[in-house]
């Protein structure tokens, strides 16, 4: 058994967290991280997924109790007949409501819009169309009245994210940054998570982040990165 | 000058890489060995720093300069606190570490960088909010009085938090196997 000073032991903790908190060194400094962690993909599921679930919670505890208040027990589930309800989409940035026929309705923050075309048009810009590349899910995250972030993932297992300009968009805290490169005039920094390559970079008034398929390397994503950004419409 | 250009010229041994360190990061480093050692033993903990530094940079080619550079000082100056304070062995004088100051690490030869590896894993699930405050608190050494005022919070719940965060701190380490 060795002891270790709680002191000693702060003294080896990652140059990143030294970093972060010199670099927060005021109010205003730490509203805005606040905000960007709110805003990344990680903290809003933190930030939803409980109130979302305690709603879901409740609605079905009312739900059961009206139907066992009409009968005194609960009803079996009907068995081969039309359901009840039809539930209808959930509009994108949409507040919770009631439908027609009074149901609660949550929208998902996360829709499916089927195309990468889609995607540029609910965030603002053209997404770019990548050669060789299959889209697989077109997403965009909405928990407001404009989107956060549209999300494309490919065949590959490579994805490409657009967010607004100057965050961190990839959802992903405590990646090591590994070198930064200029392609075409933009600074692009490469990062990796558990030995994971992904890139960030401001292109076009927007955020953009490439995530490396699994096994992929650094210098497969800097050759990635360049196709992007040269496909990214101006 | 930016810091890739004074670890440019730090890696080819030019001293030139030495005054822009000085006069870019000089004060940050007085203020940082400054919290630990009275202003002349903090300046000479500077200074040594420079040495380190100097004798460090090749091979090692730090990603967060500025980060880098505190850790060092901070490690120089606390290792002459401790010259100084030998024969008393009491941390607490040095802040308000409570129950926290000995760690103790089982079965590992490299028990030392395991508890700051799981330090870092507990700060890497902490709010942004809750990380700056320790880190500067236990990192820097920042006062509560001084985190107070920087981030227009009241001292007591900075005092509140800080005291939380130890808590959570130390099951957090007792759950990874390490005793307190």
């Amino acid at each position: 058994m060795k002891d270790t000073s709680f002191s000693d032991a702060m003294g080896q903790i990652s140059e990143r967290h030294i970093h972060e908190a010199l670099a927060i060194d005021g109010k205003e400094a730490l509203d805005k991280a606040r905000q960007a962690e709110q805003r990344r993909p990680g903290g809003l599921l933190r930030r939803f997924a409980l109130p979302v679930a305690a709603c879901l919670s409740a609605v079905l505890a009312v739900g059961l109790l009206i139907r066992m208040g009409r009968s005194g027990t609960i009803d079996p589930a009907p068995v081969d007949t039309e359901p009840e309800t039809v539930q209808t989409e959930p509009v994108l940035g949409a507040d919770p409501g009631e439908n027609s026929n009074g149901e609660v309705q949550i929208p998902n923050p996360m829709q499916d819009l089927g195309s990468p075309e889609a995607v540029g048009e609910a965030m603002g810009h053209a997404f770019p169309v990548l050669p060789g590349r299959t889209p697989e899910t077109c997403t965009v995250i909405q928990y407001g009245p404009v989107p956060a972030l549209g999300r494309v993932s490919y065949t590959d297992g490579t994805e490409l994210a657009i967010g607004p300009a100057g965050e961190d968009i990839s959802g992903i805290y405590g990646g090591e940054l590994v070198e930064t490169f200029p392609v075409e005039d933009i600074s692009i920094s490469i990062f990796t998570y558990e030995d994971q390559p992904y890139a960030l970079w401001d292109q076009d008034g927007f955020a953009w982040c490439w995530y490396a398929a699994e096994g992929e390397n650094t210098a497969s994503v800097e050759g990635a990165v360049q196709e992007v950004v040269s496909a990214i419409p101006g | 000058m930016e810091d890739e250009a004074i670890v440019s010229l730090l890696f080819s041994k030019d001293a030139e890489g030495l005054d822009a360190l000085s006069s870019k990061y000089g004060a940050l480093l007085l203020s940082v060995a400054g919290h630990i050692l009275p202003q002349r033993d903090a300046e000479e903990a500077v200074n040594d720093c420079y040495f380190k530094v100097w004798k460090t940079i090749p091979p090692y080619r730090p990603v967060y300069l500025r980060s880098f550079l505190c850790k060092v000082v901070r490690q120089i100056a606390l290792d002459r606190w401790r010259t100084a304070h030998r024969k008393k062995r009491d941390e607490t004088a040095l802040a308000d570490l409570e129950d926290l100051e000995l760690l103790a690490a089982p079965v590992q030869d490299d028990a030392y960088e395991g508890v700051g590896a799981a330090i870092d894993a507990f700060l890497d699930g902490l709010d942004v909010e809750s990380r700056t405050l320790f880190v500067r608190r236990y990192f820097l050494w920042e006062s509560p009085a001084s985190l107070a005022q920087r981030f227009g919070l009241t001292e007591n719940h900075v005092s509140v938090k800080l005291h939380r965060l130890r808590e959570k701190l130390r099951k957090y380490l007792r759950k990874e196997g390490y005793a307190i």
